[in-house]
């Protein structure tokens, strides 16, 4: 969250953006007080559950509604008050909304041609971005005519032929299928450093957000909670909303009992049991917290051997087998849920038994502390 | 398929079978027809007259009042389209109840009897009616306004009259419209004129298409409204017709002109059918 302090110059800024629809009762808070900061160039993804306020936020940058409060940017300039046909953004939408009644071509076109572009250049432009999109065959077709797959990428070459400065993308890849999607993904991708467009992406997928995204904003109820790079958010998530929204994680009801050298003591609520966790990594004070901690940094020890961190017991549940890694869901000696994540290095691991006592072994930076 | 066949033989071929076999037959002296006296006279003197020479003259009393019902249709036509495409608009843009109770609204007045709505346009458009008292108050105009029993008042009630018919299809394309490609018309940068026209005429074409036959057709052939607004001197077809089957008594002719009225909208509708054969939106 240094990008703060960057001197890459902004694309889009969010100040103090507020959204209410509807009056009284019915009154909906879709964006609350959202600032934020999109760079130019940058593949930026809103991610949040659905209602979470990242397609309000992105038809607020379309131009389709207006903040309630606030304002926002576009490469320095307020956008309040200019309808949608008058900002060089341009959308792919959820659904696509492709014109039915035109050729791919001059599906492509109609921007250029609302702009009032020259015909000649017109069509060398559509001819280019059929081709940027792979589909140069398919100009004469009608949106009817083509796969989901291929409608997506007219919807992304027609956004793209007016050159926007920011193309704005509403969860384009949501009606693809696994294998479709995966491919989408990549060509988004190439598209985006091939154009050098500014991508500002909504999905509820983390994963989706995670593979693709420079920078991504975890959005909830209206309001964003955190900003950063996949790793940023993946590895230091602020509160437990963005851990439980984004990967697996173990939370684990602490109070801190101790602060040491650069690190703080948390007692496992209902044991003995005594957590270290890096105190800087701790912007906490409260002394309940929510210790959070991915399975995947967390091990199971063999019997005899010692650690640096934390060691606790527990039981063996369910052992399940995914291939690339095993997770083993266990009971810690207070009773709660533990889940430990282990690549197979070696092949399966069957060697341990439902019900078998275990050490879990917690290493003192794969903690995080977590104010809720 | 079968009782569909069946209905459309016993009340619309039968019918028609007989209406075109009365137009070839000799007149009755007092109305009706005799039936073993077969002429084409009555497709003659469409056009023809016969002087008392014997020679034969062309007469175009007969096209005028067909060209008259033509230009009154396609105004009423055009003026429909005009006042029913806005309105088709607003409603498919309101919420659900909001819609329903509009659709509602639009069919109303199929709830009165279309002889007492017309006769509620000659209170309007009389001299010292609404009409003209509202626009001596306003100050537009100080004389009477002279317009019932003429083709602007025949005019204004087949639009009053056919209008619901142009807003109802018009409605039920725009209603399907997906509201997002407008948005997306935005997006790319059409304005609202280039959207309205680009995107939503374009999808609403098959109601548009729909709207102007229903009521350009009817219009054509329209009795009530020109009988009652119009007076004597802008006769349209169907009062034409009508006065040869009851005044003049001759019931072959008033089926000839039905018959030519029927091959005009025929070759009309056909070369139209021609003419947009690839319907645009599919």
């Amino acid at each position: 969250m240094q990008e703060t302090a960057s001197t890459s110059s902004v694309a889009v800024h969010a100040a103090a953006v507020s959204k209410v629809f509807g009056t009284g009762v019915d009154e909906v808070h879709a964006l609350r007080n959202v600032s934020l900061d999109i760079h130019e160039n940058e593949f930026f993804t809103l991610l949040g559950p659905s209602g979470c306020g990242k397609t309000t936020l992105l038809r607020l940058i379309a131009g389709f509604d207006e903040p309630t409060d606030g304002h926002i940017d576009l490469h320095g300039q307020a956008l309040t008050g200019l309808p949608p046909y008058r900002r060089p953004v341009n959308t792919v939408f959820q659904s696509y909304a492709l014109f039915p009644h035109l050729s791919v071509a001059r599906n492509v076109s109609f921007g250029l041609e609302m702009l009032g572009t020259e015909s000649g250049v017109i069509d060398s432009r559509v001819r280019e971005m059929l081709e940027l999109v792979r589909l140069a065959d398919y100009g004469n077709r009608k949106p009817a005519q083509l796969s989901g797959g291929q409608q997506q990428r007219v919807a992304l070459a027609r956004a793209l032929a007016n050159q926007p400065r920011v193309l704005l993308l509403d969860e384009p890849l949501s009606a693809l299928d696994l294998k479709l999607r995966k491919d989408m993904q990549l060509e988004l991708k190439r598209l985006q450093s091939e154009t050098g467009i500014t991508f500002i992406f909504v999905t509820h997928d983390q994963e989706e957000a995670l593979t693709m995204s420079d920078r991504l904003a975890v959005m909830n109820d209206g309001r964003v909670l955190q900003v950063g790079t996949p790793s940023d958010i993946y590895e230091h998530p602020s509160t437990r909303f963005v851990a439980d929204f984004i990967g697996d994680t173990n939370f684990l009801p602490a109070e801190r009992v101790a602060d040491g050298n650069g690190g703080a003591q948390y007692r496992l609520r209902d044991t003995g049991a005594i957590i270290a966790a890096d105190r800087d990594d701790a912007a906490v004070d409260s002394a309940e917290v929510t210790l959070a901690v991915r399975p995947e940094r967390a091990e199971l020890l063999a019997d005899n051997r010692e650690a640096a961190g934390t060691i606790i017991d527990g039981t063996l549940g369910n052992v399940v087998y995914f291939g690339t890694d095993t997770i083993f869901h266990l009971k810690l000696e207070n009773g709660a849920d533990f889940r430990v994540r282990a690549q197979n290095h070696a092949g399966a691991r069957i060697g341990l038994e439902p019900g078998s006592a275990v050490r879990v072994h917690i290493p003192r930076d794969a903690v995080r502390v977590l104010a809720e | 398929m079968g009782p569909a066949i069946g209905i459309i033989t016993v009340f619309m071929l039968i019918p028609l079978g007989l209406m075109a076999y009365v137009s070839i037959l000799e007149r009755g002296e007092y109305g009706g027809v005799i039936w073993d006296q077969h002429t084409t006279e009555a497709y003659f003197a469409f056009l023809f007259d016969r002087n008392l020479d014997g020679s034969v003259a062309l007469n175009t009393d007969y096209l005028s009042i067909y060209a008259r019902s033509f230009w009154l249709s396609v105004t009423t036509t055009m003026l429909a389209l005009l006042v029913g495409f806005p309105t088709a608009l607003y409603m498919a843009l309101q919420g659900p109840r909001m819609r329903a109770f509009l659709v509602f609204l639009v069919t109303v007045p199929f709830w009165t009897n279309l002889l007492v709505r017309n006769y509620a346009w000659i209170l309007l458009l009389r001299n010292n009616g609404l009409v003209e008292v509202t626009l001596r108050w306003l100050g537009i105009s100080d004389g009477p306004i002279d317009v019932l029993y003429t083709p602007f008042a025949i005019g204004v009630g087949l639009t009053y009259s056919f209008l619901p018919f142009m807003v109802l299809p018009i409605y039920a394309s725009l209603e399907k419209l997906d509201l997002r490609l407008v948005e997306a018309a935005y997006d790319l940068g059409a304005n609202r004129l280039q959207a309205l026209k680009r995107v939503v005429i374009p999808l609403a074409l098959p109601g548009i298409i729909a709207g102007s036959v229903l009521v350009f057709v009817p219009c054509l052939g329209a009795y009530v409204t020109p009988q009652l607004l119009g007076g004597s001197k802008s006769l349209m077809i169907g009062n034409l017709i009508q006065n040869q089957f009851g005044a003049a008594r001759n019931w072959p002719f008033g089926s000839a002109l039905a018959f030519v009225l029927l091959a005009i909208v025929l070759v009309a509708m056909i070369a139209y059918a021609l003419r947009f054969r690839r319907a645009p939106g599919t």
